[in-house]
């Protein structure tokens, strides 16, 4: 195939790999959001797309995603676009950059950095748009620190800083494991950064 | 109504919403978004966010911002809270206000498959067309495709029957899902490649005529309109 | 591209083993750049069309109705409308342009698929086993609409397990004589003689059952019939009828609107409440049933006799998704029969597998059924069920289930 046409060829497979991101990350969080269960699993997809399409492609399949989500899952995704866009860039630097993905120890310290980042990036759009509050057992924690001296801002950091890195490790290990259980056949299809240096 | 009206519409109320401070116009202006999602048949899905979400959030907005007033000396312990009230209602009405409105706008349109139609009216066109369209058709992809794994499981004696059961099964399941949609996605990359389709879409015009600026569509706006100006008023 | 010229007018068949080359063959002529170009048509090497087996990849996934896949593919400015409209009416899309694709069954996708494939071609449109999926009256239709279109100038070249069923409609040719290329090592066969005893069954009896989706027709309406052990029952019927809602109702995986279903004293049997445990089920597409990460996985929990008797010693080390079709297939309803189920319900069981697979496989049926297991195949092929000593051939239509005797 000519070179133009390998190019194309990505090209059309960027755009049809961003949906499969947006279609995990909504179908994940709509999952555990209907059982109720204390964490998101709502960025999965964009970390996949991360690792197998490069970071642009994981910013629209994180920012699309959290759109959608807002329309068929909770409008309240719609404030929290940027923290998947910190996600996609977290994960590629990291992760495809650095290359941590190659066992399952630096994927758990990756995840809680990962947490971190993403518990700093949310804080300000919970202080403005939810007054702190994110309607989950976080808020208990804020209200310890408000009550206890802290700004507002700061409080929603530092609970988001404690809380999140579990959300974000599980969600990390769930997508390590699930690129590690690709078949060859699948990952050759793929510019595939990660595959290429050894997950 | 009128795919620009419904936009123009969306983000009026949006607007309104993030201007206004008072939770009685907010509560005012939600109730009449729920009656106008009732008459469409998704009064249920406002409602129950109102619950699921906005509740929570409701108090917790009320539990820290009651924590950030210092109590006023020689009152009950929860004046404080009586003080937070009024903003963590309003903040909560707000966040309530902009969702139905959101999800008014857009709910009816991927349910009727008019979406093509309005994102090429507010200038959604070429690749955030196809990335949105495929992200909506996928999404129920993958709904029909998660269904049909666990009954694959269930059919060979390996599944569960009950949620936490259908949990305990998530790793199992992803591995298949994620290799079909990864695989489907480059399959259809290349039908896209070999047909066109991406150009083609561009040139498509559903048979569907859109309904045009009508009386549903001025009256929207009117209202919206008001709505604003309600907001900006009381601001 | 010699190939190409070897090619006749209108349908050609090429005939040929699984490993033998063929879908390299089919895919090298589709990609070959386009002989004509239509005057008005931007000049583009992508004049072919290609269908797989998997033809529910062939939709574009960007629009909601069949109606909206057919317009996007041009269908009202294309001078093969009519052509392309009927090749819809036999399973009855023509009427349903307002359906969801993904709603459809594994068949009437085939159809809309084949139906944009032709639509999109200019000069030659390739068919890598999709046809198998469908009945034999509407496969019959779509050669008959596929041979009128050669003379409009769209050649197809398809690729087909089932051949001998439909020879004489089409023209055929060797893999060899078109130029494919070396044929790949053959793995090994089924061998029935390895497989244990499977445990004994019961008689299941279903009695006046009806069963419709949230909001449909009934698919199933007052259904009644007694299954019996120790047999091999075949059930036809036409693409979309219903017969897999019959078999998720055995397996337990739905439950009746109405009706019962009871064992062979006349007890309720009620297999919604332990799914898959008496009656397991083997679904057509075995990609979704494929769960670990190597072969020797899927078969962890027993099977060392199906693993043999199955041909797929060679194959254990092997992530089951790294397999070609042929052999997913295989490794998947070897898994089913692995779990040892008294009844097993196998959707399909043939799909890509040639006709020496499938008579290994007949000899296999005839094996498990003796020895007291019961075994309901649904499928399209003919032949198949001629292959198959003493099974019992059961039709499904909108009137509930009969039994034909031949």
């Amino acid at each position: 195939m000519a070179a133009s046409d390998r190019r194309t060829q990505t090209d059309y497979l960027v755009l049809a790999v961003i949906p499969v991101g947006i279609a995990l990350n909504v179908g994940l969080g709509a999952v555990v959001i209907a059982l109720r269960l204390p964490i998101y699993l709502d960025a999965v997809g964009t970390i996949l797309v991360t690792a197998l399409m490069g970071w642009r492609a994981g910013i629209a399949a994180g920012v699309m995603s959290f759109l959608l989500a807002a329309v068929l899952v909770s409008p309240t995704y719609v404030y929290f676009v940027g923290t998947q866009a910190a996600i996609a860039v977290y994960v590629y630097v990291v992760c495809t950059r650095l290359g941590v993905l190659k066992s399952v120890w630096r994927v758990v310290v990756a995840g809680v950095g990962l947490g971190i980042v993403a518990g700093l990036v949310s804080a300000p759009v919970i202080v403005l748009v939810f007054g702190g509050a994110s309607g989950s057992g976080r808020d208990l924690l804020t209200a310890l620190l408000v009550s206890s001296g802290q700004q507002v801002l700061k409080a929603v950091a530092l609970s988001g800083a404690a809380s999140e890195p579990i959300d974000k490790t599980l969600q990390l290990m769930l997508a390590w494991s699930l690129l590690r259980s690709l078949p060859q056949r699948v990952l050759d299809r793929f510019p595939n950064r990660i595959g290429r240096s050894g997950v | 109504m009128s795919p620009g009206a419904r936009g123009v519409c969306t983000v009026l109320l949006i607007a309104g919403a993030a201007l206004s401070v008072d939770p009685r116009a907010l509560a005012v202006a939600w109730l009449v978004l729920a009656l106008a999602a009732a008459s469409v048949g998704l009064g249920g899905v406002i409602v129950r966010f109102a619950l699921v979400f906005i509740a929570p959030i409701a108090l917790g907005a009320l539990l820290i911002n009651g924590l950030l007033h210092a109590p006023v000396p020689g009152d009950q312990w929860w004046s404080r809270f009586a003080v937070a009230a009024p903003a963590a209602m309003a903040l909560s009405l707000r966040i309530a206000v902009i969702a139905a409105a959101f999800q008014l706008c857009f709910l009816p349109l991927i349910d009727g498959g008019r979406l093509i139609t309005f994102l090429r009216t507010w200038r959604c066109t070429g690749r955030a067309l196809v990335v949105t369209l495929g992200g909506v058709t996928l999404v129920a992809e993958l709904k029909l495709r998660t269904r049909q794994v666990l009954e694959s499981r269930l059919a060979q004696g390996l599944g569960a029957v009950t949620t936490w059961g259908a949990l305990r099964q998530l790793p199992f399941v992803l591995l298949p899902l994620t290799v079909y949609m990864l695989d489907a996605a480059a399959n259809r990359s290349d039908l896209w490649a070999r047909r066109n389709l991406v150009e083609r879409l561009e040139r498509y015009r559903p048979s569907e005529a859109e309904p045009g600026f009508g009386a549903v569509s001025a009256a929207a706006l009117v209202l919206c309109l008001g709505w604003l100006g309600v907001a900006l008023w009381f601001r | 591209m010699s190939g190409r010229a070897q090619l006749g007018q209108s349908v050609t068949a090429v005939e040929g083993e699984n490993f033998s080359g063929r879908s390299e063959l089919l895919r090298l002529l589709a990609n070959a750049p386009g002989t004509s170009v239509q005057p008005g048509h931007q000049a583009d090497e992508r004049q072919n069309a290609w269908l797989g087996i998997d033809a529910h990849n062939y939709l574009s996934g960007l629009v909601q109705t069949v109606g909206a896949e057919l317009e996007l593919h041009g269908i009202d400015d294309s001078d093969r409308r009519a052509s392309v409209r009927s090749l819809l009416e036999p399973v009855g899309l023509s009427s349903l342009l307002a359906r969801n694709p993904l709603t459809l069954s594994g068949g009437e996708q085939v159809v809309l698929a084949l139906a944009t494939a032709t639509l999109a071609t200019r000069d030659l449109l390739a068919i890598d086993c999709a046809l198998e999926q469908l009945s034999p009256t509407v496969r019959s239709h779509a050669l008959g609409v596929l041979t009128a279109l050669g003379h409009a100038g769209v050649r197809t070249v398809l690729a087909d397990n089932r051949l001998r069923e439909f020879r004489s409609q089409v023209a055929v040719a060797s893999a060899a004589s078109l130029g494919a290329p070396e044929p790949r090592l053959r793995p090994p066969g089924l061998a029935a003689a390895r497989l244990d005893d499977p445990p004994a069954a019961e008689s299941i009896r279903l009695d006046d059952v009806t069963f419709r989706y949230r909001k449909g027709p009934a698919v199933l309406r007052g259904v009644s019939f007694t299954f019996e052990p120790g047999q091999v029952y075949f059930l036809k019927g036409p693409n979309g009828i219903g017969k897999s809602t019959l078999g998720k109702l055995l397996c337990g995986l739905i439950k009746p609107e109405r009706g019962a279903v009871l064992d062979g004293h006349g007890r309720a049997l009620r297999p919604w409440r332990s799914p898959g445990h008496t009656v397991g089920y083997h679904f057509q597409n075995p990609d979704l049933q494929l769960f670990s990460t190597s072969v020797a996985q899927e078969f962890a929990s027993g099977g060392t006799d199906v693993v043999a008797a199955f041909g797929l010693q060679e194959c254990l080390g092997a992530h089951p998704h790294d397999l070609p079709f042929v052999l997913r297939k295989r490794v998947a309803v070897a898994a089913a029969f692995a779990r040892r189920r008294p009844w097993l319900i196998l959707d399909e069981p043939i799909l890509g597998q040639d006709d020496r697979t499938a008579l290994e496989l007949a000899a296999m049926l005839s094996r498990v059924a003796v020895g007291a297991c019961g075994l309901i195949v649904i499928t399209h092929s003919e032949w198949f069920r001629t292959l198959v000593h003493q099974a019992r051939i059961l039709r499904l239509t909108a009137d509930g289930l009969t039994e034909e005797h031949v």
